[in-house]
């Protein structure tokens, strides 16, 4: 069962990091595209930035859940790491249920804004912003999942980080 | 309610729940206390943080800072700092010096610009027979000046939190990274000498022009940078796009150095470091949307008038105190984006231009990143020349101290700050 879930989350993974490395270098094109327009044509891709911007939230959602994945993000982990190992199981168990809480709070407001926002669409590119805003409840919930994986990888005693800091 | 936020926050972090969502969580728990529990304002604002234009700079001057690298430009800064200082007593530490300068002229972070000179120069100087721990010391400390010369990944971060005029912070910056340069390669002086030091290469006069123009294409980026930015062609957002592919070209066509197959890792992991700091940065957006609802800048205004009795010099030196402390735990985003919302509208409370206070924060925590126990740009350093981070502690002291003293110079003479960003508009 363990074994498939881990299939899975491996290939979703890979396949995300494509999905972002995509995203960004579209920004650059997209950005930089307005950029020669308006300085050589004199004209201006209305639609240019907030296309950027959408992309940008898409990809920092889902390069959060990607972080998250090997605990990239930034934390401190120096007090706990002075603990015994099973104090440390147990803190780590208890802040996960607070992060599982704090992920759900974040994926219930996304849901509700997304649901909210079908219908409005964005100004320059008429986009439905509930479409933009899809992706906040996706991750959250990508990475509730995440936390759960955790957890039980902490009892197992599997580590699950890799590279240190990345900024 | 200082109190509630202070000890949920901290206690969060420091039980080791990333940053971020220690933020979500802090944010939940003034919510309940002030009774305005809704999940779908958290969201809002988490989102409203990152959909923003001026943010998209951050990973752009990251791709732009990791293709120079790739693309064979930053070998070439050494080459060419290694033909202006090299040949004196100790000169690779000069160079090193010289070199991160130049590499900030288009990186905004401390950690590219200590590893793309670090991991060039380190070896070098081993074989040179320089003082391992000691030549780390100073390129992470070279490092620092990163996001100090302007583009700067923080003052980013700040302008769009506390919404100052990135070009203006960028500006700022310039006279402190240059002091802590000339302070930093001050103390090398003495290191050097005291050591004896072998000089390095002397070039001739056709090897200089050889390694200058070398570097040429890659020193063309700041002026790129910084001149689109004052003269108001492009946004910073758009100077760093415009660097992207600047960076992009020459390394691809001119110094024939980067290659197709290098760009999706590049970018990968460009996109996973900015949704690192964004997530923070929305976090931070909802954390001090209740920061200001339960009116904690005006509760700290109140104890630090207190401490201070209403000095700003007092004040000052106060706000100081506190950010190195945080600085000493945290790394500068996080710290920058926690504090920034809290300390600011306290600042301008004192009558403080919002640039000066600007420059100053972000100085002050980069001082952070090269202080132990947690210090990012430390754990670079260290890992490149593998020591451990207890060797390095004494041989940074005296680098630490120049930047105290710088930090406390342009403290305390705002107009080294002020003065280039008020020639412009």
């Amino acid at each position: 069962m363990l074994k498939i879930i881990e299939t899975v989350y491996r290939a979703m993974e890979k396949f995300l990091l494509y999905i972002v490395m995509i995203l960004l270098a579209l920004m650059v094109i997209i950005v930089f595209a307005n950029v020669v327009s308006r300085y050589y044509l004199q004209f201006s891709l209305a639609w240019s930035e907030e296309i950027a911007r959408f992309m940008l939230v898409w990809l920092v959602f889902l390069g959060s859940f990607l972080a998250y994945i090997h605990d990239e993000h930034l934390g401190l982990d120096i007090l706990v790491k002075k603990f015994p190992p099973t104090l440390r199981k147990m803190v780590a168990t208890v802040t996960n249920l607070l992060v599982i809480f704090a992920l759900y709070a974040v994926m219930e407001g996304g849901y509700l804004l997304m649901m909210a926002n079908f219908d409005w669409l964005s100004a320059a590119a008429e986009i439905p912003q509930g479409y933009i805003y899809a992706i906040v409840p996706i991750a959250c919930g990508l990475m509730i999942l995440q936390t759960i994986l955790k957890t039980y990888y902490v009892w197992i005693g599997k580590s699950t980080s890799s590279g240190g800091p990345s900024c | 309610m200082l109190i509630t936020f202070m000890t949920s926050l901290f206690s969060f972090i420091f039980l080791n729940i990333p940053i971020a969502f220690s933020l979500i969580l802090t944010t939940i728990v003034l919510m309940v206390y002030s009774n305005e529990l809704s999940s779908a304002n958290i969201a809002s604002s988490i989102y409203r943080g990152i959909d923003n234009f001026p943010l998209m700079a951050i990973p752009f001057f990251m791709l732009a800072g990791e293709i120079m690298n790739v693309g064979g430009m930053s070998r070439r800064i050494v080459n060419f700092a290694n033909a202006l200082v090299g040949h004196v007593t100790g000169g690779l530490g000069y160079v090193a010096v010289v070199a991160s300068m130049l590499f900030a002229g288009v990186s905004g972070s401390a950690v590219a610009d200590t590893s793309a000179i670090g991991s060039i120069l380190l070896p070098i100087m081993k074989k040179e027979g320089y003082d391992t721990p000691k030549s780390t010391a100073l390129i992470s400390a070279s490092g620092c000046i990163g996001p100090i010369i302007p583009p700067s990944i923080p003052m980013i971060i700040f302008g769009v939190i506390g919404g100052v005029s990135i070009v203006k912070l960028f500006l700022g910056g310039i006279v402190p990274g240059l002091l802590i340069g000339v302070g930093l390669m001050i103390v090398w002086y003495f290191h050097a000498k005291k050591r004896g030091y072998s000089t390095g290469k002397h070039f001739s006069k056709s090897e200089f022009y050889k390694a200058f123009k070398g570097a040429a294409w890659a020193m063309m980026l700041p002026i790129i940078i910084l001149g689109g930015i004052v003269t108001g062609v492009y946004t910073p957002t758009e100077a760093a796009v415009v660097a992207v592919v600047y960076a992009f070209l020459v390394g691809m066509f001119v110094y024939r150095e980067l290659k197709f197959s290098q760009l999706p890792a590049i970018f990968m992991h460009a996109s996973k470091a900015t949704a690192i700091v964004l997530l923070v940065c929305g976090a931070a957006t909802a954390a001090g949307y209740m920061i200001t609802t339960a009116q904690i800048p005006q509760l700290l205004l109140k104890a630090l008038d207190q401490l201070s009795g209403g000095n700003v010099i007092l004040a000052m030196f106060w706000i100081n105190i506190l950010l190195i402390i945080v600085g000493c735990v945290m790394d500068l985003t996080p710290a920058l984006l926690i504090l920034a919302p809290m300390l600011l509208p306290v600042a301008e409370g004192y009558g403080l231009d919002p640039v000066y206070f600007g420059v100053v924060m972000c100085v002050n925590l980069c001082i952070g990143l090269i202080t132990p126990p947690v210090g990012t740009v430390l754990y670079v350093g260290c890992g490149l020349s593998k020591i451990s981070i207890g060797e390095i502690t004494k041989p940074l002291l005296p680098f630490i101290t120049v930047m105290f003293v710088v930090l406390l110079l342009i403290t305390y003479i705002p107009s080294l700050i002020t003065f280039i960003p008020n020639l412009v508009k």
